[in-house]
């Protein structure tokens, strides 16, 4: 186990050489910037800051990139306590009791309990990633196509199936991401799918202009189509941004349980930080006692402090799977794949022999972005919060002229930017008619590789099926997904029952 | 059945487009060229498996509405009226969005961002036209400089971007 700690002191001493601290101050702060903008979660952000870190060398530029990981983050928790508009869908329930403290004018312990929790949790979660991605590596190794394949199913079908409000919007969104994957040649023939003549087709659809336009423009018309109805309030932060001994007392625990229901779920593919996050809150509701119990709904700091450090060891824990495994389980994961395909990286159970220093430089990277924050933030929060008073006209034709830039800087395509506006009106569709957008960016990403490990099992098999039922991590995830699926059914079907004998 | 509502007129429509897309995925599929070397496993079998999906859900998507369970947007109140999307400011972003793929590479990046962000900023509201098309030129003229001279990222070029560069040099 400890066999790991030299090579992530190797990466310490890469990542703290002044020059690279300097990336890392830097992402620190786009990041947040980013991140807190209304609108602007962090999966958009980093889609949105990847044309940055693209001229700069890859260990800086994964140095940057950890560092706005985690800036896009915090920002995003800003934004849902002081504004009430959560940008995804992991600051959901902090803003919950985080906005209701912010009006009953304790904004300052909310902003301080989501940053600290924050730390605490992204350092402990760092620390377990740093554990388990390369023993995961090494078991993963030795796993077959089939194997593959299986896991891949098995994230779609969580993924598809636990986020949104109902379970085919969620297959549907993943059905349409999984079309949007097919459209190119198809690798191994050759063969010209969906292309319908258009030469720029060919290469298939870019998966960052797909993210950028999908949380960015979709966005933007979306809050267009309910311009007149909607309106916002920025509340203002009083007093200063730090807590009381007593608030210390009511978050340390929240914290650690946070940390611990959010990395697990953040290894297995349970599609995002919806689940852990709003797990988490459960916990804290039902664990409180008296007049902090009393709170919940009117402004809890439990409520804040548990779901957003679950928030943050959530995102760590899918780094596990990414690093380890090649597979991005949320939209978030999904970008950071792209980010490093697009710096010669390949993630998967290689990446630890042929690029060990280039992880272990990721690594320690995330930790030291994860202390910067916090030495940076809480300090100046009254500087990130004047961006909350952007006149929203400019506020949203900023973003569109981004998302516009980082849609085409990548190839210089305008084809890439036709797909965007496309995909740009999906992502309103999708939110107008409550269909959730990740299990759509997964398909997108991975249903091309699900295809590729389809065709080498065969390949391996000469032809014969049963080999995609070989092994026993194959046999153990179909058992699994069949309990996933077919257990709802039942449960309805005992409910009917025991009501229609009462 | 129960009646359906305005809002899930709307999502049949979405569902039968879908559909329509589903269909279009076989078709596709279907006059596919295929290779002339055997491979084991044909370039259509993972389309067909993705069109099949797409049409049971699209399918799917259309009996939960017409059961009475139209999608509810995430912030807004089920118990509310349905309200009617705002059509016009949609349709002023959309309209920008596309004026500037078609204007990037005719007339360099300052003046195509400019034009799609003073129509975004006026779409939601921004009323001083005049002010708002100068913000509009010099964002976008910042953008330009920052990503062409210090991220050496290149965008489109034209007569403008010339002239500036030439005053500033």
């Amino acid at each position: 186990m400890f066999d790991n700690f030299g090579p992530l002191l190797d990466g310490f001493s890469q990542a703290f050489v002044f020059s690279n601290l300097i990336y890392g101050f830097i992402g620190t702060f786009l990041g947040t910037l980013v991140g807190v903008l209304p609108g602007i979660g962090p999966a958009l952000a980093i889609g949105l800051l990847l044309p940055i870190t693209l001229t700069v060398q890859p260990t800086q530029a994964l140095i940057m990139f950890a560092a706005i990981y985690y800036g896009a983050m915090y920002g995003g928790s800003t934004t849902s306590i002081l504004l009430n508009t959560p940008g995804e869908s992991g600051s959901v329930i902090t803003a919950v009791e985080g906005n209701k403290m912010a009006r009953a004018g304790r904004a300052g312990a909310a902003l301080a309990t989501a940053a600290i929790g924050s730390f605490v949790a992204g350092t402990i979660a760092t620390l377990l990633l740093a554990l388990a991605a390369p023993q995961l590596a090494e078991i993963a190794i030795t796993v077959q196509p089939a194997g593959f394949l299986a896991l891949i199913i098995t994230a779609f079908a969580t993924v598809g199936t636990l986020l949104g409000s109902s379970r085919v919007r969620g297959v549907i969104s993943l059905a349409v991401g999984l079309t949007i994957g097919l459209v190119g040649a198809d690798l191994q023939s050759g063969s010209l799918r969906l292309t319908f003549g258009s030469s720029a087709a060919i290469d298939g659809i870019e998966t960052v202009t797909v993210i950028v336009a999908l949380f960015a423009l979709g966005e933007v018309l979306y809050l267009a189509s309910r311009f007149r109805h909607d309106s916002w309030q920025v509340i203002p932060v009083d007093g200063r941004t730090s807590m009381s001994k007593k608030d210390f007392k009511r978050s340390w625990k929240p914290w650690l349980r946070g940390t611990a229901i959010g990395f697990p779920l953040g290894v297995v593919p349970a599609g995002g930080s919806e689940v852990p996050t709003f797990l988490s809150y459960a916990v804290e509701k039902k664990l409180a006692k008296g007049e902090n119990k009393e709170e919940f709904g009117k402004g809890a700091i439990e409520g804040v402090a548990g779901p957003e450090a679950a928030n943050n060891a959530n995102a760590a824990g899918a780094l596990v799977p990414l690093l380890a495994l090649g597979l991005p389980t949320s939209a978030t994961a999904a970008v950071v794949l792209v980010a490093f395909q697009s710096y010669q990286i390949q993630p998967g159970p290689l990446l630890f022999m042929t690029n060990a220093e280039l992880v272990w430089a990721l690594i320690a990277s995330l930790f030291i972005g994860n202390t910067l924050l916090l030495v940076l933030n809480l300090p100046f929060i009254r500087f990130w919060v004047k961006l909350l008073y952007i006149p929203r006209p400019y506020l949203y034709a900023g973003i569109t002229t981004f998302a516009l830039l980082g849609g085409y800087a990548l190839n210089n395509s305008i084809f890439d930017l036709q797909v965007a506006l496309g995909v740009g009106v999906i992502g309103y569709l999708f939110r107008r008619f409550a269909v959730p957008i990740t299990p759509m960016v997964i398909g997108a990403i991975l249903g091309p590789l699900a295809e590729l490990y389809y065709k080498r099992a065969l390949q391996i098999s000469q032809g014969d099926h049963s080999v995609l039922l070989e092994g026993p991590l194959t046999k153990s995830l179909y058992a699994f997904l069949f309990i996933l699926i077919v257990f709802p059914f039942i449960y309805k079907f005992i409910k009917k029952d025991v009501k229609a004998q009462a | 059945m129960k009646k359906v509502s305005q809002a899930g007129k709307g999502e049949l429509v979405f569902a039968g487009a879908l559909f329509l897309v589903s269909l279009v995925v076989f078709w596709d599929t279907h006059r596919l060229v295929l290779p002339t070397n055997n491979t084991i496993v044909s370039p259509r079998t993972f389309p067909y498996a993705v069109a099949t999906l797409l049409l049971v859900a699209s399918i799917g998507v259309a009996i939960e509405v017409l059961r009475g369970r139209a999608g509810v947007p995430e912030g807004t109140n089920p118990a509310e009226p349905f309200q009617k999307a705002d059509l016009r400011t949609m349709a002023i972003i959309i309209f920008s969005i596309g004026l500037h793929v078609f204007l990037l590479e005719r007339t360099g990046y300052i003046i195509s961002a400019a034009i799609s962000f003073w129509g975004v900023a006026y779409a939601f509201g921004a009323k001083k036209i005049v002010r708002v098309g100068a913000i509009s030129l010099l964002f976008a003229a910042l953008v330009y400089f920052s990503f062409t001279n210090l991220l050496d990222i290149q965008l489109p070029q034209w007569v403008l971007e010339e002239w500036i560069s030439k005053v500033g040099a």
